[in-house]
């Protein structure tokens, strides 16, 4: 045999077979067949003119997309079906890490939803063909993404020893305080307003900014936490995100050359940063250092790197030339990136019925890491802590729980109407400056002046309904048996304050608390300050 | 239109019967009209359905579209005429006329809510509407971007005529 084949490579040598056209060759001739821009101008609302001469980078065509994709498939979902489920990978996981990713894989799919529309709205709005092109690339990589983050869920749901959550959060989510903040980011953000504005959303602040944080730190944590799965996925989702990040630099570039653009393009960057900022740097760094047993290296610290010295520094430095400035709006978030995770987590716990997940509080390794990494902490949260558990946060019998407390203490929780995140004035140790107004008939509340000018900028854009809103005047427990919260047994929670198998709270632990949801802008005696 | 059962509230079921009971393309107009000046947009009068108020004007314009359908029997003032039988091009043309001399983005966000409740389809054909809609909008992007971070907070909370207010 062996014989015959040095056969087959001489002779094919002597006579090599036609090889076929590069694929470079089949992009440039494939940008021939185009579309009449005169009479085919974008349907959406847009500040800017994107020229029709702005190149890809990469220049792909379908046939080395899929084939470059589909290995990617079978790796991932070889591993994942194969070694790692023989491996009963999904068991080997620290609770704590195994419930957070309840929320993290499925928040993540509603981004990866969001950047369907928002890279279909941009393939839409660009003029040339090839720009056309690398945003359809993303159209297409989104749609596997919003597959591989529904994934997660689904394999956890299936080898999980606790798949209560991962088998339903997409119905949970409709009543977790935090949910409508993935909603204003990743909806909102990443697929309304001028195309170009979305652009800096999803790639150039969503992609180039976060993603290195959220999908590549995660992976990290997820290995030291026994979590094979997530970087199995995550990873194979990050290899995408370079053309997306090459995509919103390419947004730039087709604009940059017409001076109008100029007098937009800084306000649409900083409130796009802004936006991205609110709900991923608290809910990351919630996920990563309340959501682990083994810790890695802290938030504020990635955050430095990736988010204030990499994207803020080096890729936005990229864009000086053409003017652009890092966000007035950083020195706040920088603020927010030390203490905005742990203000979001203190609401998390205060109200986990809600939730979805078995959450529990730091234990005193947690606290001992945390007060080394972040001065101050326990004095503010630590004591907090423990006098909630010594109160019977964990126990069903206790008829405890922290929003009833925070609300009993003077620590009002209130939903900022631009980012529809919770936060609490009198307990918040990140970048909160509160205000409160009435307009038309109607009291809002905002944490700080960013998001304040956001809506008084544009107030056709946040007519959200807040969940205090949605569900004044319901019962908690009949809250959350509505929205799915119960296992199988039909009266156990699916969300719990603790990760141990005993002592589970039930419906009827919620009903004697006898919580009606109030609405703090109503019930509250709210009277005009000047 | 039948009664849909997965989500239900007393105020929909309400809506439902009113909606279901307007009979004639005149009765509809009117009540689509007053409805988005009263519970729809930032300048609304009513706060009191706005948990359900996209829901009720989706279902009021699903029932003027069919009464609309039902009455007029030519595609050409389906395409080209409002749902009151003005043309189209025409009435988009006045908006655009009064675009051109705005300079204030407070006055062009009014006059953006102001084409939007009178002329969302059905009242006009989409083919007029969204065209028209987008060089309106696009007009207010490129009012508000200049100033929207340099404008003092305390002014913008004048302009927009809001009450601080603090809980006593």
């Amino acid at each position: 045999m062996a014989g015959s084949n040095t056969a087959v490579k001489e002779a094919l040598k002597a006579h090599p077979a036609p090889s076929s056209v590069s694929s470079q060759e089949v992009h440039k001739w494939l940008q021939d067949f185009t579309w009449e821009f005169k009479s085919n101008r974008t349907k959406y609302p847009t500040k800017y003119n994107m020229d029709n001469n702005t190149r890809e980078q990469f220049k792909l065509t379908a046939k080395e997309y899929a084939r470059m994709e589909s290995v990617k498939e079978e790796r991932q979902y070889g591993t994942l079906l194969d070694g790692l489920s023989r491996l009963d990978a999904g068991n080997k996981i620290a609770p704590q890490w195994g419930e957070i990713m309840k929320l993290v894989a499925n928040f993540l799919e509603t981004g990866e939803y969001g950047a369907i529309s928002g890279s279909a709205l941009l393939w839409d709005s660009a003029q040339s063909p090839e720009q056309k092109n690398g945003y359809l690339a993303q159209v297409i990589d989104e749609v596997r993404h919003v597959n591989q983050t529904a994934y997660v869920n689904y394999y956890f749901g299936k080898h999980y020893y606790d798949p209560a959550g991962h088998t339903n959060m997409r119905q949970l989510r409709a009543i977790n305080p935090l949910y409508p903040g993935v909603k204003r980011s990743f909806g909102e953000g990443f697929l309304a307003g001028d195309p170009v504005e979305s652009s800096i959303n999803l790639q150039l602040v969503g992609e180039a900014c976060f993603t290195n944080p959220l999908i590549v730190s995660i992976t990290e944590w997820a290995a030291a936490n026994g979590d094979e799965i997530t970087p199995t996925v995550f990873l194979s989702i990050e290899t995408d995100e370079l053309r997306h990040m090459a995509n919103g630099y390419q947004t730039i570039v087709s604009i940059v050359n017409d001076p109008e653009a100029m007098k937009y393009l800084q306000t649409d960057l900083d409130n796009a940063f802004w936006t991205q900022h609110k709900f991923l740097t608290p809910f990351i760094g919630a996920a990563l250092e309340y959501g682990s047993k083994y810790k890695v290296e802290p938030w504020a610290k990635s955050w430095n790197r990736w988010v204030y010295e990499d994207w803020a520094g080096i890729w936005l430095g990229r864009l000086a030339q053409f003017g652009i400035k890092s966000p007035a709006c950083l020195g706040d978030a920088k603020q927010d990136a030390v203490w905005g995770h742990h203000d979001l987590m203190l609401l998390a716990y205060a109200l986990w019925p809600l939730t979805g997940i078995r959450v529990s509080l730091p234990s005193t390794e947690d606290m001992a890491w945390f007060e080394r990494h972040y001065p101050g902490w326990y004095d503010h949260y630590g004591k907090i802590y423990e006098e909630w558990k010594a109160l019977g946060f964990e126990d069903p019998n206790s008829g405890f729980l922290g929003a009833i407390w925070m609300m009993q203490n003077g620590h009002g929780i209130f939903v900022d109407h631009t980012s529809s995140l919770p936060f609490c004035p009198t307990l918040a140790k990140s970048a909160v400056r509160p205000s409160f107004l009435e307009s038309n008939g109607k009291r809002y509340a905002f944490s700080e002046p960013h998001g304040e000018r956001m809506w008084l900028q544009e107030p056709e854009r946040y007519e959200f309904v807040n969940f205090f809103e949605q569900f004044e005047g319901r019962e908690l427990s009949e809250l959350i048996q509505s929205a799915g919260g119960v296992r199988s047994d039909g009266k156990t929670l699916m969300a719990q304050p603790h990760v141990n198998t005993t002592g589970l709270w039930t419906l009827d632990d919620i009903k004697k608390i006898n919580l009606t949801i109030p609405d703090p802008m109503k019930i509250l005696n709210w009277q005009p300050t000047q | 239109m039948p009664k849909q059962n997965w989500y239900r509230s007393e105020i929909r079921d309400e809506w439902f019967d009113k909606i279901s009971a307007l009979k004639s393309l005149d009765e509809g107009v009117a009540a689509l009209k007053a409805f988005r000046a009263e519970h729809l947009g930032p300048n609304r009068t009513s706060q009191d359905l706005k948990k359900e108020s996209n829901w009720i004007e989706s279902r009021m314009e699903m029932r003027v579209a069919q009464l609309h359908s039902e009455q007029t029997k030519s595609d050409a003032d389906l395409l080209e005429k409002t749902i009151d039988g003005r043309p189209a091009g025409a009435v988009c043309e006045t908006y655009l006329a009064r675009m051109a001399e705005i300079e204030c983005p407070i006055a062009m966000n009014e006059l953006c809510i102001e084409f939007r409740k009178a002329c969302k389809p059905p009242m006009m054909p989409i083919n007029y509407f969204m065209p028209t809609e987008r060089e309106l909008v696009s007009k207010l992007l490129k009012l508000r971007a200049p100033t929207y971070l340099s404008t003092p907070i305390e002014e913008l909370r004048k302009m927009r005529g809001v009450t601080m207010i603090s809980v006593q």
